[in-house]
């Protein structure tokens, strides 16, 4: 389970792994391209841009007229160029780092560069000031001077050269010219006397534009060609190229990482198909399991044939199926006798046998259905004689089976049932197997619905719910049928009866529905316990004496009897009237526990009876070695003793001998005048029946007998 | 839509260039007649851009020194929280969108840059970035407003770009040289004449593109020196090198007749007295008066209409 875990956990890992490096692969490429063309492109544009600049300021240095706002423009859009490279994640890859050193170098050198040109265009405005006023200078002096006076003319002359040197010094850029100017301002100079007025004050202006001229024209000069000659276009280019060389590395080292995550994505791969292989593996070696598991759960471990689950699903896919169950009688007997590791080889070798014998043309599965039952389910359609005569052949073969099992010779005896019935063919193939069992003569049985005890089963189940019902709810009561003293013409007795009162007494169930069916399942005892004590209530309560149902099965249970004891003991006056009538008393096993029983309840008081004495098989011998003190006949010779002669026999030996054993009698079911008449001539002792009375549910206080012509 | 955005601003630029081409090297280009803005923001930055709470005794709003009819400021030198006064004359914030830099010495790189330096500066709205936040925060309205828009409570940063966006609506085109630059409409002889000296006398070296001005640094007093005083909003403040003394950012002259008083201290309360005061310190003469005549008719005809955003209530 732990491995299994773990193997999932790799493969899941294994897969995450391989999805994330594709995505990982995928993503860096798209990343090493877009960022890869965009810083290309911005620094392609940086380039543009500055040799547009350069233009621009070499415009403004030959355009007397120009518009400032162009420069500023470029050095704006510039600036947010390199601000855009500066803060480009794509760079900050340390693959980059060349292109980004050189890239913060130009940027502070591009600062003052724009800090150069802001100032080139204040030297550059100032000096076209000057140099455009000084022609207009010339113009109004023109108007003011006497080209008659020498010095006027002197004067105009000067004004002159000084134009045509300025001209000249401004369209060359050329510095040279600068003494020549200053000589000009001396001269210019030294005029001043010779002039009054308007005059003397344009040559003052002249000579102030002058001045500011030369002040401000070298540095001119100077800044012009720093902006147009420097190194920046040349950092731009080297930007540039080692960028391009970096990026053709970058896309090597992605190529290799990327080759490197092909692999580990191919691994990844690999781990999941493993793990595919494992799987289909795993399922494989599960079903197998599951198969192996399925036959042994199918399979009876010993004989190896096919258990009850395995005949339930071949039946299910027959159509006409046939069973015939084979039951070795005594198995059990075998076993204790054998030992169980006899027992074992016998069931292996009927196994055997049983395969053996069965024709091949039946093509019939074998089971073992129970401890000693088999099994042999067939299709109808595959018999080739009737079904009786397929039971009658086996049986035969069986009976003359005679296994030698470690020098040991054991012979078996066979019973076999069989059912065509598809619906219940277990069930009716096991009755008709405990109807052979039952039966002495017949060894196989063929299944008939009158066999069908499913109803009795239902019933049973039925009633022993009830008596479970009664017992918890207390509804299991005590009916009493009186019992008349022939000799002292009176009741004097009663017989406690159990009854289940159901449905609030509408619904009485009698003993002979539920006595059996408790007795099987261990309940009489009880049954028994509560009946005496609800009984000895009324002893308490009533004159009268009691008589009560003891099964021999109860006096057998040791707790049982402590308990009937333990009430008896509680009040030692009523022991002396109660009556406990034997019931079943050939079904004694050990006579001693009984004996000892009935002495101990008899040094109570108690009287004992002996019920149903005439029925079945009662021993006369064993009998008297029991200590009891009354008979009582059983019903059925009762019944009909008005006519029937041979039960009238029966009873008047029967009397005989109690009267011999000194033993009273009573006489059951006495239900008419003539059976009261008839068992009155013979001398019972005591009548009980409806003649005399019913059971009922309470004891009258004044007992009124029931019959009107009380015999004499 | 960045990219279309894009292609509409170079198209404008393109087209600009088009019709530029006759007029001195596209150095003059009419104020474009479509911005690209956030309207939901612009809203805000409207609403905080009226809000007095903004400062730190509750009177002092940026409209109070940015006056919706000009952008600036009609005194000399504006007053801040509890009558501070100032040393600076407030420049107009319409079209400031279209400056290489913001304030007189380009302190603020841009718009958004720019908002925290009159709300923190003592003698203006005196308000430190902490109470601010508190109170945006504070209050449900807004707090509901930055959260939609900016997906996070209100920052002093979120503030300042919905400042901006609404500053960035505050332009003025369709001038009548906009539209001669177009043509759409021709000058008068009178202001043609002011255009031709314009050229003619250099003013467009320093005066030039969409703001004509706002696009470099030049010196106040090139030819003829300008009083220098420690207060001086110019250069020399940030970078304290002697030559950037009196460097200022230059003006733009779009509705220049509008936006009297002149000048970083507010000095000059007219155009014509303006215009001898620059002529003087950076051309180291006075013009005549026909030439200030035209001059000022030709600068006329930068006063552009007033921002659609400003009109009414909404928008």
């Amino acid at each position: 389970m732990g491995m299994t875990i773990v193997r999932i956990t790799l493969t899941l890992l294994a897969a995450a792994t391989g999805i994330s490096l594709f995505l990982y692969s995928a993503h860096s490429l798209k990343n090493y391209f877009s960022g890869n063309l965009k810083t290309q492109n911005t620094l392609q544009r940086l380039q543009t841009d500055f040799y547009a600049l350069e233009g621009e300021i070499l415009s403004n240095s030959s355009f007397l007229y120009y518009n400032y706002d162009n420069i500023h423009h470029l050095i704006v859009r510039m600036k947010k160029e390199i601000q855009d490279l500066e803060h480009s994640d794509y760079l900050l890859n340390r693959i980059h780092l060349e292109t980004r050193k050189r890239l913060q170098a130009f940027a502070r050198r591009f600062q003052s560069y724009s800090r150069d040109v802001e100032h080139y265009l204040t030297l550059n405005a100032s000096l076209k000031n000057s140099v455009i006023y000084i022609p207009t200078l010339q113009l109004k002096a023109h108007k003011l001077f006497d080209t008659g006076k020498p010095i006027e003319r002197k004067a105009l002359l000067l004004l002159s050269q000084i134009n045509a040197t300025i001209f000249l010094a401004n369209n060359a850029k050329d510095t040279d010219f600068l003494p020549d100017i200053r000589n000009y301002l001396d001269r210019l100079h030294r005029f001043d006397n010779d002039f009054k007025g308007q005059r003397r004050r344009l040559l003052q202006i002249l000579e102030e534009h002058l001045k500011n001229y030369v002040k401000n024209f070298p540095q001119y000069v100077q800044l012009l060609h720093r902006l147009l000659h420097n190194r920046m276009q040349k950092d731009l280019s080297t930007l540039n190229e080692k960028f391009q060389r970096e990026s053709a590395r970058e896309l090597i080292e992605i190529n290799h990482t990327n080759q490197l995550l092909l692999l580990l994505y191919l691994f990844s791969l690999f781990i999941v198909l493993i793990f595919i292989f494992w799987i289909d593996r795993e399922n494989r070696r599960l079903k197998r399991m599951k198969g192996d598991l399925e036959t042994s759960l199918v399979t009876d471990a010993l004989t190896g044939l096919g258990n009850r689950l395995a005949y339930q699903r071949r039946k299910r896919e027959m159509r006409y199926p046939v069973l015939i169950l084979i039951n070795i009688e005594r198995f059990k007997h075998i076993n204790e006798f054998y030992g169980t590791h006899i027992g074992d080889k016998v069931l292996e070798s009927v196994t055997h046998k049983l395969i053996e014998f069965t024709p091949s043309t039946l093509q019939a599965n074998h089971y073992r259905l129970g401890g000693d039952d088999f099994g042999i389910l067939f299709e109808k359609e595959n018999l080739s004689q009737s079904l009786e005569t397929l039971l009658q052949e086996f049986h035969d073969a069986l009976e003359n089976l005679h296994l030698v099992i470690e020098d040991l010779q054991i012979d078996l005896n066979f019973v076999l049932g069989a059912s065509e019935k598809k619906h219940w063919l277990f069930e009716t193939a096991d009755m008709a197997l405990k109807f052979a069992k039952s039966s002495q003569r017949k060894r196989y049985v063929l299944y008939r619905d009158s066999m069908d005890n499913r109803e009795e089963i239902a019933s049973n189940i039925r009633i022993l719910r009830s008596v479970r019902n009664a017992l918890e709810s207390d509804t299991l009561l005590p009916y009493f049928q009186p019992i008349y003293n022939r000799r002292e013409r009176r009741i004097d007795k009663f017989e406690a009866l159990a009854r289940i009162e159901q449905r609030d007494g509408k619904e009485i169930i009698q003993p002979s529905q539920f006595i059996p069916v408790a007795k099987e399942a261990k309940l009489s005892g009880e049954i028994t316990v509560r009946i005496l004590e609800k009984t000895l209530e009324n002893v308490a309560k009533y004159p009268y004496v009691f008589s009560l149902n003891l099964e021999a099965d109860d006096i057998d249970n040791a707790e049982d009897r402590e308990r009937i004891l333990a009430l008896l003991d509680r009040d030692p006056t009523l022991g002396r009237r109660i009556i406990f009538e034997l019931l079943e008393t050939e079904k004694i096993r050990d006579y001693e526990i009984v004996s000892d029983f009935i002495d101990s309840i008899k040094r109570r008081g108690c009287q004992i009876a002996i019920d149903d004495f005439g029925s079945g098989y009662s021993n006369f011998e064993k009998l008297l070695k029991l200590d009891i003190d009354i008979l009582k006949v059983d019903g059925s010779l009762i019944r009909r003793i008005d006519y029937d002669s041979h039960s009238e026999l029966i009873v008047k030996t029967i009397l005989d001998f109690a009267r011999l054993a000194g033993w009273r009698t009573v006489a059951e079911f006495v239900h008419s005048r003539s059976v009261y008449e008839k068992v009155s001539s013979l001398g019972f002792d005591d009548l009980q029946g409806y003649y005399l009375g019913p059971p009922s549910k309470e004891i009258p206080n004044d007992i009124q007998l029931l019959f009107e012509d009380y015999p004499k | 839509m960045i990219k279309i955005g894009h292609l509409l601003k170079s198209m404008t630029i393109w087209m600009g260039g088009v019709f530029m081409s006759t007029e001195a090297q596209n150095v003059l280009q009419p104020i474009p007649l479509h911005i690209d803005y956030n309207y939901a923001k612009a809203k805000l930055g409207k609403r905080l851009f009226f809000d007095p709470k903004l400062s730190d005794d509750g009177t002092v709003a940026c409209v109070q020194c940015h006056r919706p009819d000009n952008g600036a400021d009609h005194r000399s030198v504006s007053i801040g929280v509890r009558g501070r006064k100032g040393d600076t004359n407030a420049q107009t914030v319409f079209n400031s969108v279209f400056n290489f830099r913001q304030m007189w010495n380009g302190e603020a790189k841009n718009l958004k840059d720019q908002v925290r330096l009159p709300i923190h500066n003592p003698s203006e709205m005196a308000m430190d970035s902490s109470r601010i936040v508190r109170y945006l925060r504070n209050d449900p309205s807004y707090s509901k407003r930055f959260l939609t828009l900016y997906h996070r409570p209100a920052t002093f940063e979120d503030m300042s770009d919905a400042i901006a966006e609404f500053e960035k609506t505050l332009t003025t085109p369709n001038s009548r040289f906009d539209r001669y630059l177009r043509h759409e409409t021709t000058l008068t002889p009178l202001e043609l004449r002011g255009y031709k000296l314009f050229k003619k006398i250099g003013c467009i070296t320093c005066h030039n593109g969409i703001n004509i001005g706002g696009n470099s640094f030049q010196k106040m007093g090139l030819i003829n020196p300008y009083p220098w005083r420690p207060s001086n909003p110019d250069l020399y403040a940030l970078t304290h090198r002697e030559n950037d003394k009196n460097v200022y950012k230059v003006p733009s002259l779009r509705n220049i007749a509008l936006t009297a008083p002149y000048f970083h201290d507010g000095s000059v309360p007219t155009l014509r007295e303006a215009l001898r005061k620059i002529s003087y310190h950076n051309l180291g003469f006075l013009p005549s008066d026909e030439e200030i005549h035209s001059l000022v008719a030709f600068l006329k005809t930068l006063t552009g209409e007033t921002p659609k955003s400003l009109h009414g209530r909404r928008e």
